[in-house]
């Protein structure tokens, strides 16, 4: 055959194997309102990046008559491209092939992607639209489940791992984007479950939609599975490249450095925050007085609200803001909120991003819930994430922080290495009222006009210990600053530690309070 | 999933909590909302601890049972699991019967 046959016969061969399953199958996956595999991918990527392997890959299996079956692809898009010119690995698995089913070859195609990423150390993006297991390959196909989780493990805090739940992810399918460390899901195309609707109706009898069971709201606002919520795969693809602007490509390198730009949200800082420690406001305003550009990028918005967590530029540098939200739940700490805030200081501290905390919280929410569900274990990760953590930590108590709330927040005793202070800090074992109710009990108690007493005994403890003063006199906290000055304390305190070297004693890992 | 909603409303949504003897003003997620209250467990009930399909039932209205006996038997999870008598007592009730399937959390059977 002539080199031009030949090349025709490639062209040939290729074009088969793109149109996935055919079609049918095709116009099936644009009437559930989704795009192909190939579309998704060279949608994330940079226009024209997209190389593709192991498009010739067919699976091996005997059994069941799938010696008469070929499926292409064996169900997956893996390849390499660009994003904002910067390399990365991704996979698709196409639902129009035999459900997107994963079998042994399919499995291998996707490990083999992922040791590209994390041997050439750049992101990978995994878009998961699957039936599950290919049951046909039996326990071939779990094997294949499991060398996809261990690299998982292994790419942890190595390089970023980014999970796209485009289609059904059920099973033990879910475990991959579990192990990852962002978790995208879109409106009405995203389903995550262990056992899905039709098993929990035949073993327990109650019935449930796929979408109230397992949707996308579900995992961005109940489960916190999930770290980000789009109405439609275009947003989602947005928020995907939005996010790959903030973070470092791996471990061993920097996020980019950009231009810096002065925050446009001309709201004087100090308008936001009201003097009445009880009174609420949203600390995303403040966190936007902050940043560059005012361009604040929240993680899990929905989940665990009272928590706000999410990147922003400082002097045109990637930082990571933990904060209390007083708006909801008046900001406290419970267990939800404890493992949101955890995970993320991690993630930062992996990938070298400076953490900068922002402190105003009552305590920790009472309950009988709560204690039951662990908020001691829970809180305790909160301890143990910020004190693990050696990137630079600052810290900026706006108003409350009092007693366990104080110490977890990225407290001087976590060793944070600047912690500032406004004039309306109220750094103390607990709120006033709380203090002086057991301080001044018995005098309360026994005098004639005991409200009279308990609101002088509540105004006594205020005037002398609510405010920043007693922790400044102690050290604890570094400067006492006007609301007016925050941002250029914060950026100067980030730019004196660059170069930070902090250690940890030499171990094989710790034990976190998981 | 109205905490979103609301996290953008204005001051009618704010609520109070109560912290430390400070009541704060704040909004509140429908997860804090909807918690269940706590209540003691009540030692002559058996309830259900996983969803499944009743067995057998060795014990009848009225029997007077020893602590720890098999009262019944049921399949869940692909086992057969028993429930031994958490009290020793006379049997005042029975809710379920053999074949009845039953979900996590059902009153089963209750000691007098």
């Amino acid at each position: 055959m002539p080199l031009k046959n030949k090349i025709l016969d490639l062209q040939k061969r290729r074009e088969l194997v793109e149109q996935g399953g055919g079609e049918k199958a095709i116009e099936k996956q644009i009437a559930m309102g989704k795009l192909t595999a190939r579309e998704r991918i060279t949608s994330i990527l940079d226009k024209g990046s997209f190389n593709e392997y192991d498009l010739f890959v067919e699976h091996d299996a005997r059994d069941f008559d799938m010696d008469k079956v070929t499926l292409a692809g064996d169900g997956v898009v893996t390849g390499t491209g660009t994003i904002n010119g910067q390399p990365a690995c991704i996979y698709a698995q196409d639902f129009t092939v035999a459900g997107g089913s994963l079998g042994s070859m399919h499995a291998r195609k996707i490990t083999k992607i992922m040791d590209h990423s994390l041997k050439m150390k750049m992101p990978l993006i995994g878009i998961n639209d699957s039936g599950g297991a290919r049951i046909q390959e039996g326990v071939n196909s779990l094997a294949g489940y499991g060398e996809i989780f261990f690299r998982n493990t292994l790419a942890s805090g190595v390089i970023p791992q980014i999970s796209v739940i485009l289609g059904p992810c059920a099973g033990g399918a879910v475990y991959s984007p579990a192990l990852t460390d962002f978790v995208f899901v879109v409106d009405k195309i995203s389903k995550m479950f262990i056992t899905g609707p039709e098993v929990i109706k035949t073993v327990i009898g109650e019935e449930i939609s796929a979408e109230d069971l397992g949707g996308a709201k579900v995992h961005s606002h109940i489960t916190g599975n999930a770290h980000f919520y789009a109405e439609s795969e275009k947003e989602c693809f947005d928020q995907i490249n939005k996010l790959l602007s903030f973070i470092p490509w791996s471990n061993v390198h920097k996020a980019v450095k950009i231009a810096p730009k002065p925050p446009k949200n001309h709201r004087k800082i100090e308008d936001i925050v009201p003097e009445d420690p009880k009174q609420p406001y949203d600390v995303r305003e403040v966190i936007r007085c902050m940043v560059d550009d005012s361009d604040f990028f929240e993680i899990q918005e929905h989940w665990a609200a009272n928590a706000v967590i999410g990147f922003g530029r400082m002097n045109g540098e990637t930082v990571g803001f933990v904060a209390n939200q007083p708006l909801v739940l008046a900001g406290v700490l419970d267990c939800d909120s404890s493992d949101k805030i955890a995970r993320f200081i991690r993630y930062c501290d992996a990938f070298n991003i400076p953490l900068v905390t922002l402190v105003d919280l009552p305590g920790y929410l009472p309950g009988v819930d709560q204690e039951h569900a662990g908020v001691i274990r829970h809180g305790a990760k909160i301890l143990y994430s910020y004190s693990e953590a050696t990137v630079p930590k600052v810290t900026l108590i706006l108003r409350k922080a009092y007693g366990g709330g104080y110490i977890a927040m990225g407290s001087r005793h976590l060793r944070a290495d600047f912690v500032f202070a406004w004039p309306t800090a109220e750094i103390a074992v607990m709120g006033s009222e709380g203090a002086a109710n057991i301080i001044f009990r018995k005098e309360i108690k026994e005098a004639e006009n005991p409200a009279e007493v308990r609101k002088q005994k509540v105004q006594e403890y205020r005037d002398k210990f609510a405010n920043p003063y007693v922790a400044a006199s102690k050290g604890y906290i570094d400067a006492v600053i006007e609301p007016g000055e925050t941002r250029n304390k914060i950026v100067h305190a980030l730019e004196v530690s660059t170069y930070k070297d902090a250690g940890m004693p030499k171990k094989k890992h710790g034990i976190p309070p998981f | 999933m109205s905490t979103n909603k609301s996290k953008e409303g204005g001051k009618a949504d704010l609520q109070s909590l109560e912290i430390n003897d400070t009541i704060y003003q704040t909004l509140l997620t429908d997860k804090y909302q909807n918690r269940k209250p706590w209540q003691p467990r009540n030692e002559k009930q058996v309830l259900g601890v996983l969803p499944g399909t009743i067995q057998d039932i060795n014990v009848s209205k009225g029997s007077s049972v020893k602590k720890g006996e098999i009262v019944l038997t049921y399949v869940a999870m692909k086992m057969v699991n028993t429930v031994k008598s958490p009290v020793s007592g006379t049997v005042k009730d029975i809710f379920v019967a053999a074949g009845d399937k039953f979900p996590k959390g059902e009153l089963l059977l209750e000691f007098e």
